[in-house]
């Protein structure tokens, strides 16, 4: 094979692996690269998502809305987060499937969340 | 010929080039490498440790809490993290497994924390405890923070976030004790005396008060003025040996002031507390958006509150990616090589964590 040929395949493959550790550099700092992964596309999708985040605690039939920051860190607490039926709200997070106390949180919240760095159960 | 050989000379050159980039690519997908430490002389038979075996980092790493997601034990162990947080199971079999899954080739054993959040219970899914709203007498409050500590010992935990001693809580409607600040005060008391009772560190928070109270819901701190009813339960609690106290972020003045900071980035307000009080003062969780938009960057929240002399620091928001807590141990690292911070300072708080881990340390 020509030289020419080979250096042009090197070449190739070199700005490959720079674009690869810039995108890297620039998008993930993360131990675990797969994380950082699924955090860019919930940003992504957190960006596209142009409701309000919304966030409430049920306590026994009495509801209160949950500043961001706080839900987040108390929806990663909980045991699971699971999808709902509802107009308004897309999950149910709980630490018991039969709890009177409830979280109940919307699409954007849960990304923003995720987006943010907090792990939520959705499994 | 030259043409040829100039060809070689780019392909050597290329292949080269190639094999940096691959090296450099290979060493960002497996992300960063930390070995399990050696340095550190701590004697099991004796729980004995010497301080002076441990390198700032691991230092440091000891005065953090941070979230227990079972995919970052090894990252977690190897940084010598001080303690996990743990948040709702579906079994007690399942707690069981996750504190031995960390505790187990742990170079020095994890705090285990939790939070029972005055009505939001981890162990729910298993075991029910009254909400503290539900609390009417002082005998019910000990009985409550008794069981709980209980369940807490039965685990192997070393740590219970609560009670909130707070006087009201209108965002949540049941994670604090109702009735007048000295009957809040008088339940939270049994409650904390119930807890430790079994051995368990209870936690009185969020120092100074009024921080279950809404100013902007979403991205600002909480400004409040805070009278001597709010500090009632704080005093008393106090007076009968409560082992720790959580900080919040809202921003106090009144009877007690934090100069316009953050409470847990209060030098002053955190001298204050600490000179009517030697057990352990906590933070409250450092990754909340409010915190991070008072200052410019997450950096400077993590060294302030370390120059406010806490010493735990809850950085629960880390699960998905463990990086960010090395970066804030380097942080502090360099804020003590800059001399901002002193390594006697970081040394006390490491020396109390540790001897709250049954550790006896030398020097």
């Amino acid at each position: 094979m020509s030289p020419k040929y080979i250096n042009l395949a090197l070449m190739m493959v070199s700005f490959f692996l720079i674009i690869n550790i810039l995108i890297t550099l620039l998008f993930n700092s993360s131990i675990i690269p797969s994380q950082s992964i699924k955090r860019i596309v919930n940003g992504f999708t957190y960006s596209l998502d142009t409701s309000p985040p919304k966030c409430i605690f049920n306590s026994s039939g009495i509801v209160g809305d949950i500043p961001i920051d706080r839900c987040c860190l108390q929806i990663q607490s909980q045991l699971s987060c699971d999808p709902i039926n509802s107009t308004e709200f897309n999950f149910k997070c709980y630490t018991s499937k039969t709890s009177e106390r409830f979280y109940l949180i919307n699409k954007k919240t849960l990304n923003y969340c995720e987006n943010v760095g907090f792990y939520v159960n959705t499994e | 010929m030259s043409i040829l050989n100039k060809n070689y000379l780019t392909t050597i050159y290329l292949t080269i080039l190639l094999v940096i980039l691959i090296y450099v690519n290979l060493g960002l997908s497996t992300g960063i490498q930390i070995e399990s430490p050696t340095n550190i002389k701590f004697d099991r038979s004796t729980n004995t440790l010497n301080l002076s075996s441990m390198t700032l980092r691991q230092k440091i790493a000891q005065m953090f809490v941070t979230s227990g997601k079972m995919a970052n034990r090894e990252i977690l162990q190897n940084m010598v993290v001080g303690g996990i947080h743990l948040g709702g199971m579906s079994s007690k079999q399942d707690f069981i497994n996750t504190i031995n899954y960390f505790q187990n080739n742990s170079v020095i054993p994890f705090l285990l924390t939790v939070d029972m959040e005055g009505c939001i219970n981890p162990f729910e899914n298993f075991q029910n405890f009254s909400s503290l709203k539900e609390i009417v007498t002082t005998q019910q409050a000990f009985q409550v923070g008794s069981d709980e500590g209980k369940m807490m010992k039965d685990l192997n935990m070393t740590i219970d976030f609560s009670p909130v001693v707070d006087l009201n809580d209108t965002i949540w409607n049941c994670r604090n004790f109702l009735g007048t600040p000295q009957e809040i005060a008088d339940k939270a008391v049994a409650y904390i005396n119930g807890i430790q009772s079994q051995g368990i560190i209870a936690t009185a928070k969020h120092y100074p008060g009024k921080t279950l109270t809404l100013a902007d819901p979403h991205t600002s701190l909480v400004y409040a003025t805070i009278d001597e009813n709010d500090l009632l339960p704080f005093r008393d609690a106090i007076r009968n040996n409560v082992s720790a106290i959580m900080v919040d972020h809202v921003i106090a003045n009144g009877s007690v002031d934090s100069q316009g900071k953050p409470s847990d980035a209060s030098q002053q307000l955190v001298a204050n507390l600490r000179a009517n009080f030697s057990g352990l003062v906590v933070t409250d969780e450092t990754s909340m958006l409010g915190l991070r938009n008072f200052y410019s960057n997450i950096d400077q929240v993590t060294v302030e509150v370390f120059k406010a002399n806490n010493d735990l620091i809850l950085y629960i928001n880390i699960n998905s990616d463990p990086n960010n807590l090395y970066h804030a141990i380097s942080v502090v690292e360099d804020a003590v090589n800059r001399g901002e911070i002193s390594e006697k300072r970081i040394d006390d708080s490491v020396t109390k964590i540790l001897s709250i881990k049954g550790i006896s340390v030398v020097t």
